[in-house]
């Protein structure tokens, strides 16, 4: 008997290729292949074909004014990048937070963000670092950005027949907090993301707040736990008929994780 | 699928499902038994082997991903310094029931050579579970085959 249900795998060797298999039915890309493979496990995803991108090579992380992280490069390969964790510890940090080592040793920045699943750990640090994907498909490449990816609920911009060949993040100065909370389950309830830029000016992203990751401006705030706290629940109030509502957590529960964990990301900031 | 890789030092070769797994070619085709299919959906990190080095969960790898690739269990390792991680875990009680423990002596062997705190240790070892020993013992094994290694 066999672990998985039965599917097609296609490997292509290079980009053109793979587009090329893009272009008919039941189609899945697969990069590190673990959501594809634990949604098969699950019998949520029941593909007819998978196309495996690993060998269409896209493994670079390119370090300029901004960071480009390519289709095939894994989330342990960013955490573990010197440059990245000194130069977009933002970035770094996030990828550090996902699953496990292991997990992390094959599963990808790319395949986190595209997932746009509510929990995804790196889509905070995608928006607040005004993130843009690079797409290609039958018409050539196109560039999406951050706050235009995410369409609805695990949809995001690409068409079926287009491939997010990298992501990039703008390098952004001042201040910056991430931090996530889980429970007894593998997968994180919510993650929160902060910068403060040199003025003081606070901007805030969550997944796993309401069905679509949230990008907010939340201005100066104070730095003190409990004024945080005052603040930022305030703020949310108006999301508050959006929250998810779910077995893992109550929208009064989401709501209020999302005011304490930012408050104390802007608390620790401050030191 | 034909598929071709290097398993344990030997080059193998596997006529495979596409869906098959890499735990279940090594398991299965090759009755190679250290990896364990456990929860067998990425969760429990028993069935861990080294794939070029890094350490996967194999059953969140297809098998043909692998081809041409350099496939190693615990059974494969040669190296001396693997003795002194088991030392270490018969010397700490670094487990009960033992089914774990080919997957925490292997990931132990990937640290070798690093200094790592207790708190590092955890994260490090995140992503194997053991239902048993509450993991104090299976940090105290690692942190005693760390420092046995480095001196
Ligand atoms: C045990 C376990 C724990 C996990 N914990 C976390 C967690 O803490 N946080 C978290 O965010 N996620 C978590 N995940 C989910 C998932 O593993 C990660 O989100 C991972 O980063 C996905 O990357 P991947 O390369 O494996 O994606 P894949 O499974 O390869 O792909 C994911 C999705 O993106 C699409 N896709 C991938 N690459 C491209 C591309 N280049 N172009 C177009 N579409 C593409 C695929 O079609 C698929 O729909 C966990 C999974 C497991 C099994």
């Amino acid at each position: 008997m066999s672990l998985l249900p039965n599917f097609k795998l296609e490997l292509p060797t290079d980009l053109k290729e793979a587009i090329s298999e893009l272009a008919g039915g039941n189609v899945v890309i697969a990069a590190g292949a673990t959501r594809v493979l634990l949604m098969s496990y699950m019998h949520i995803l029941r593909p007819e074909v998978v196309v495996s991108i690993r060998r269409i090579g896209l493994r670079e992380i390119k370090v300029s004014d901004e960071l480009e992280v390519e289709a095939n490069v894994t989330l342990s390969a960013v955490a573990r990048n010197e440059r990245v964790r000194k130069e977009f510890p933002l970035v770094a940090a996030s990828a550090s937070h996902v699953a496990d080592p292991l997990v992390r040793n094959k599963a990808t920045v790319v395949g986190n963000v595209v997932n746009a699943v509510p929990y995804s750990s790196m889509v905070p640090a995608f928006l607040l670092m005004d993130g843009k994907a690079k797409v290609v498909g039958p018409s050539g490449p196109r560039e999406i950005s951050a706050k235009d990816f995410f369409v609805g609920p695990l949809e995001t911009a690409q068409r079926p027949d287009e491939l997010v060949t990298s992501l990039t993040f703008r390098r952004v100065e001042g201040e910056w907090g991430f931090t996530e909370f889980r429970t007894d389950s593998q997968l994180p309830i919510i993650n929160v993301g902060v910068l403060r830029n040199k003025k003081g000016k606070v901007r805030v992203a969550y997944t796993g707040l309401t069905a679509m990751p949230n990008l907010l401006d939340l201005g100066t705030m104070p730095s003190d736990f409990r004024g945080g706290y005052r603040e930022v629940r305030n703020i949310l109030q108006d999301l508050s008929t959006q929250v998810l509502d779910d077995l893992r957590s109550s929208a009064e529960y989401r709501l209020h994780l999302a005011s304490v964990l930012t408050a104390r990301l802007l608390e620790g900031m401050g030191r | 699928m034909k598929i071709k890789f290097r398993l344990n030092g030997r080059d193998v070769e596997a006529d495979v499902h596409p869906s098959e797994t890499l735990l279940e070619t090594i398991r299965d085709r090759f009755e190679i038994t250290s990896p364990k299919g456990a929860c067998t959906q990425g969760v429990c990190g028993l069935c861990v082997v080294l794939v070029d080095g890094e350490p996967l969960k194999s059953c969140l790898v297809l098998t043909p991903e692998v081809q041409d690739s350099t496939v190693t269990t615990l059974e494969g390792i040669k190296d001396e310094r693997i003795e002194t991680v088991r030392e270490s875990f018969v010397e700490k009680h670094g487990f009960q029931c033992g089914f774990c423990t080919p997957a925490f002596i292997l990931r132990t062997y990937t640290l070798l050579g690093r200094k790592l705190s207790r708190e590092e240790i955890r994260e490090e070892l995140k992503g194997t579970l053991c239902r048993c020993t509450g993991y104090k013992a299976i940090v105290d094994s690692v942190e005693e085959a760390l420092i046995k290694v480095r001196e």
